[in-house]
């Protein structure tokens, strides 16, 4: 059997020797401790006795070379049946890793980190590593309300944003107070300028610290902005909404029914009829859902709120009256819920209440469609070649060009129109 | 009486080179049995030593110390031991290990890097080997001083060579020996060498012998590689350390044949021609003279005494090839008596770990 | 009826010697003189000078030494004269007394003490108030000990002495004598274990030897200032028992770790970096440390200005409060 010997370190950190001359001959017949070859190393020149008896079969280098710790020098047949010899031969190689190149060859196996972790129990102290403890005080978010549903049990980031809610925000955070800005329909800011102005030296100003709840705002408004979209409106003939309210206004008086909650009713049904636009653009995925979930832009002392009516497809007219009066409410008063505050899978923003004759609604990511709704009012239309007074209002939608076109666009607020001019087409 | 304490002027030798006997040496009433078995004690060192070497170059041991031409020092001073002295020692007194019984096989795999100590000291009176220079010596002064506060009736044998002689700790230790009445025989082997370093510059006392006058002891010049005169000395020594409790110092002369260590280059620092020099005065030869001369040895005798060593050396390297590491979990056992809780831990993530790899 | 912490060493000593004849003492003026602090008093005239002995000065003797007279099967108990001239005995100490067992396997063993007067606070001269624990902390093989008060250091020397494995046993020798009301023999908890010496649940602060009347004067301040502090004295420095250290984190949710060693790579940083590790989430705060300065121990008159006391470890709560 054959048996290899490998360049050993030969002094304490060699990485290799260059071989001086052998002093056998492949084929030669060698005992145990015979000079078989002379070495030298950076250190010292050396003459290496074989390390077992047997016949010199391969010489690894010629005189001259240099040979490298660990790899084979020379290679010796041995008689089989030689326990001493074969338990050589069954060696690993005959280094015992003094060298600098020995060992490490094994690398450890990385544990998958998809492991859950048990949860980490905790006397009466809410789990939350230190960024997310910062966040919670930032937003005025008490942990102990907060369910965890990271690893674990631990409180995550997104955990304390959802729990984020005007009340608990009311009464811890004190954010400077801000002017509210209304609708999420920012008209289209105006070009900024190019700035060559010097540092001001005008130190008459306020500063307002953008925190808490306003930060997060404003995130969203930064990512809104950052989604592809386009926008599409038309005005519409108001006749058959307004004749309708005040048919519910009569029969059912306490229900308060106002010209956005059929909008709202008739949104759905309009989404219905284009499904895609009540979907989410959510990692390279469009996620289309068959329950309609409408939001709607609510503005309140402490910033935008977005409170969704729930089921809004299968929801009646005063159903859905009822539910945003309530939620309205709720929100001007603080007490909405973070389960009433998302969840929507598309967006109304109602700037018509503010007097606004139209708008470019931004997106309420990950929502790909809102739909901006104007004021009411009577404009003179041409019909038949004459002027004549209609009530109008201009519907504008904005959408996630990831997800539709101009045609789904026109499609949805043409079939939105006609159902604003006219209810009845619904029955159809 | 202080003026005794130095040493004579010339190293004591009994035992020429040549073989010859010089005519005022001292009975010294060793049987014919006993000289030829330190002739075979030396031999077997040799062998056993040249084997390591061996070994090292076939890649199984990291690095060894030889003692190739001190073994008379050693030998001599081995036989002087009696069973239940103790010896504190370095890393090249194979000689004295071998005599006291250590397993030779032991000490190598303790080189090959198996553990720092394969054997138990207690069985054998042999301190494990202290790499740090002289740092062995104090604990050689305190067993002694513990045995005699105890009763015990031993001696405690320190060996260093010659560039210990400058540590702290081996003026500390001779100094509490003799403080403190402690049965030491310091047992210095000047080889001429401290790695590269030449004695003669490693002090400027007239010899290392006269040292152990400062610390008020008794300071012996011998011939080291006249085996004769190294036993007898040792005896001397060790008798009144015995008897009185006086520890005393030795300087042996001798040669460091080899390098350092295997991992050493000693031509850059001596000549071939001046360890050419040694091998004429070398023990084991000047011995073998003697003893052809008296008719205790004969080719046949010495022929028997090598093979047998050769084959012990067969039989060593067989169990040093197949010696493997130890298990991962054994670095934790022996820190304490009872490893403590973080170091349980520890250890059982490093198994744990080690087990999820594979490995 | 009362003692200072210097009486409960000397009477563990004395107990000790009398409880097993292996116990022997030996060191610098520690026989005729009893010893610089007299902490060896009387020890000679009852136990003769087999037992107790004067040794030539020489830290690296004295320590090797005892190695052998431990190896022979004898209980050494080497006194160091000071904290300051330990150091020609660190290659004893690290390279052999921590290593013996680990190198022989278990087959010899070193069942010695290493008694050492440490910490500052006496306006001494230079080298006679350092802080060497960490460098002993951080050798495996040995055991620290450092008793807080007269109580521990009675039991925690008796355990010492009866400890098969190697300890350097610190003695703040600040408080040499402070008293205790009570009688010797006491016997305390087991060494291993930390105590919380005063429950609080505002802050953990976690202390040991010198540093446990300084941290009981904070927690004593901090209820004027509404505050409620929770005082762990560590007792054993290796091992540490860190259990109760986490335990309490965990309630109290912010640590404070005061010593008298400088503050990079003190028992601190250790420290701090176990209680990160055990008690993340419940961390409020990072973890204090209140230290002396990274620089050589100051001269006597700035001494006052450089060791913890009371106003900076309550500065260190309040600073941890502030997150």
């Amino acid at each position: 059997m054959s048996y290899v010997f490998n360049l050993p370190d030969l002094a304490e950190g060699t990485t290799e020797a260059q071989i001086l001359e052998w002093l056998v001959a492949e084929g030669d017949s060698v005992e145990i401790d015979q000079d078989i070859v002379e070495v030298e190393t950076a250190k010292a020149v050396v003459v290496i006795p074989s390390p077992t008896a047997g016949v010199v079969s391969e010489l690894h280098g010629e005189a001259g070379a240099m040979m490298l710790v660990g790899q084979p020098l020379i290679s010796f047949d041995i008689a089989s049946g030689d326990s001493d010899e074969a338990d050589k031969a069954d060696a690993p190689a005959n280094l015992v890793g003094y060298g600098p190149s020995e060992g490490g060859h094994r690398r450890r196996r990385r544990r998958s980190s998809a492991e859950p972790r048990e949860a980490i129990a905790l006397a009466g102290r809410p789990l939350a590593k230190p960024p997310v403890r910062k966040l919670a005080k930032e937003l005025g978010v008490d942990l102990g309300t907060v369910a965890g549903t990271g690893s674990g049990g631990v409180i995550t980031r997104a955990d304390v944003e959802l729990a984020c809610s005007p009340e608990t925000n009311a009464a811890h955070a004190t954010p400077a107070p801000v002017t509210p800005t209304p609708a999420p329909a920012a008209v289209a800011p105006p070009a900024r300028p190019v700035s060559v102005e010097p540092a001001t030296t005008n130190t008459d100003r306020t500063v307002t610290p953008v925190t808490g709840i306003r930060r997060t705002i404003a995130k969203k408004m930064e990512q809104a902005h950052a989604i592809p979209a386009a926008s599409a409106w038309l005005d519409a003939d108001a006749t058959g909404l307004m004749r309708l309210r005040s048919s519910l206004k009569k029969s059912h008086p306490e229900a308060g029914v106002t010209p956005m909650a059929i909008i709202m009713f008739l949104t759905a049904k309009a989404l219905d009829h284009v499904p895609v636009l009540n979907s989410h653009y959510v990692d390279d995925q469009i996620l289309t859902f068959s329950d309609v979930h409408l939001g709607f832009a609510a503005s309140t002392d402490r910033g935008l709120l977005v409170p969704s009516v729930k089921n809004a497809d299968k929801a009646s007219i005063i159903e859905i009256s009822l539910e945003l009066r309530r939620l309205t409410q709720a929100a001007r008063d603080g007490k909405v819920t973070p389960a009433e505050l998302g969840g929507s899978t598309f967006t109304i923003s109602n700037y018509g209440s503010l007097g606004m004759d139209g708008g470019i609604p931004l997106l309420n990511p990950p929502n790909a469609g809102i739909l901006g709704v104007s004021s009411i009012k009577d404009q003179a239309i041409v019909e038949d070649g004459a002027v004549v007074i209609q009530p109008t209002v201009n519907l504008s939608l904005s959408f996630d060009h990831r997800v539709c076109d101009g045609a789904e666009a026109s499609e949805f607020l043409t079939f939105l129109a006609q159902a604003v001019a006219d209810p009845a087409v619904l029955l159809l | 009486m202080s003026i005794s304490l130095l040493p004579p002027e010339s190293p004591v030798q009994y035992l020429r080179p040549d073989g010859t006997l010089h005519d005022n040496m001292p009975n010294l009433g060793l049987s014919s049995d006993e000289l030829v078995d330190m002739y075979r004690s030396m031999v077997r060192t040799r062998t056993l030593d040249t084997l390591a070497i061996s070994l090292q170059r076939q890649g199984q041991l990291g690095v060894w110390a030889s003692v190739r031409g001190q073994e008379g020092a050693q030998i001599g001073c081995a036989f002087a031991m009696a069973d239940n002295d103790w010896a504190f020692a370095t890393y090249r007194e194979h000689g004295i290990s071998l005599r006291k019984g250590v397993p030779f096989a032991s000490l190598l795999r303790q080189y090959k890097g198996e553990w720092f100590g394969l054997f138990d000291p207690k069985e054998y009176g042999f301190a494990p080997h202290s790499i740090p220079i002289a740092t062995h010596l104090l604990h050689a002064v305190g067993y002694a001083h513990a045995a005699r506060l105890s009763g015990d009736d031993l001696v405690v044998f320190g060996f260093v060579g010659d560039g210990a002689t400058s540590e702290g700790d081996f003026h500390e230790a001779l100094n509490f020996a003799s403080v403190l009445d402690a049965p030491v025989v310091f047992f210095v082997q000047n080889n001429g060498y401290a790695i590269s370093t030449p004695a003669r510059i490693q002090t400027r006392a007239p010899s290392i012998a006269h040292k152990a006058i400062g610390y008020g002891m008794q300071g012996y010049q011998v011939d080291g590689n006249d085996v004769l005169a190294s036993y007898n000395i040792t005896r001397i020594a060790a008798a009144e350390a015995r008897a009185t409790g006086r520890p005393s110092l030795i300087e042996a002369h001798t040669y460091r044949m080899q390098p350092h260590t295997t991992a050493d280059d000693d031509t850059r620092y001596r000549t071939a021609a001046e360890a050419e020099t040694w091998v004429e005065k070398d023990p084991i030869l000047r011995l073998e003279r003697l003893l052809r001369s008296t008719g205790d040895l004969n080719d046949e005798l010495i022929e028997g005494i090598n093979h047998a060593a050769n084959e012990e050396s067969l039989s060593v390297r067989a169990e040093v090839t197949s010696a493997r590491a130890p298990a991962v979990a054994e670095a934790f056992s022996h820190v304490y008596l009872d490893p403590p809780g973080h170091l349980i831990k520890q250890r059982d993530a490093v198994l744990a770990e080690i087990e999820e790899a594979g490995l | 009826m009362s003692y200072t912490m210097a009486d409960a060493l000397n009477a563990a000593l004395h107990d000790a010697m009398a409880h097993d004849d292996s116990v022997v003492i030996l060191g610098e003026d520690v026989a005729t003189l009893g010893g610089v602090f007299r902490i060896t008093a009387d020890i000679e005239r009852k136990y003769g000078s087999d037992r107790i002995f004067d040794t030539p000065l020489a830290e690296s003797g004295i320590v090797g030494t005892a190695i052998g007279m431990a190896m022979y099967g004898m209980r050494p108990v080497v006194e160091i004269q000071f904290d300051g001239f330990l150091y020609p005995a660190f290659e004893q100490m690290v390279c052999h007394v921590a290593k013996l067992r680990n190198r022989t396997r278990g087959a010899l063993q070193l069942p010695m003490v290493i008694r050492i007067p440490y910490g500052g606070g006496i306006g001494a001269v230079e080298h006679h108030s350092e802080s060497p624990e960490g460098y002993f902390m951080q050798t495996a093989g040995l055991k620290v000990f450092t008793p807080g008060t007269p109580e521990d250091a009675y039991s925690m020397l008796r355990e010492a002495i009866a400890d098969d494995d190697p300890v350097i046993f610190f003695e703040p020798k600040r408080r040499y004598y402070e008293k205790a009301e009570g009688q010797l023999p006491v016997t305390t908890e087991p060494v291993g274990e930390a105590v919380v010496r005063t429950t609080g649940d505002t802050a953990t602060v976690v202390a040991y030897g010198p540093m446990i009347p300084t941290a009981m004067e904070a927690a004593a301040l901090a209820v004027d200032e509404g505050w409620s502090l929770e005082v762990i004295d560590l007792r054993s420095l290796n091992p540490i028992d860190y259990d109760t250290v986490i335990s309490s984190v965990k309630k109290t949710g912010r640590a404070v770790v005061v010593h008298e060693a400088s503050l990079t790579l003190g028992p601190g940083a250790e420290i701090a970096a176990r209680i990160q590790e055990g008690a993340f989430y419940a961390l409020e705060a990072p973890v204090q440390r209140v230290t002396g300065w990274d620089t050589p121990y100051p001269p006597a008159l700035l001494e006052e200005e450089y060791l913890p006391n009371a106003d900076t470890i309550l500065n260190a709560v309040e600073r941890a409060l502030d997150f």
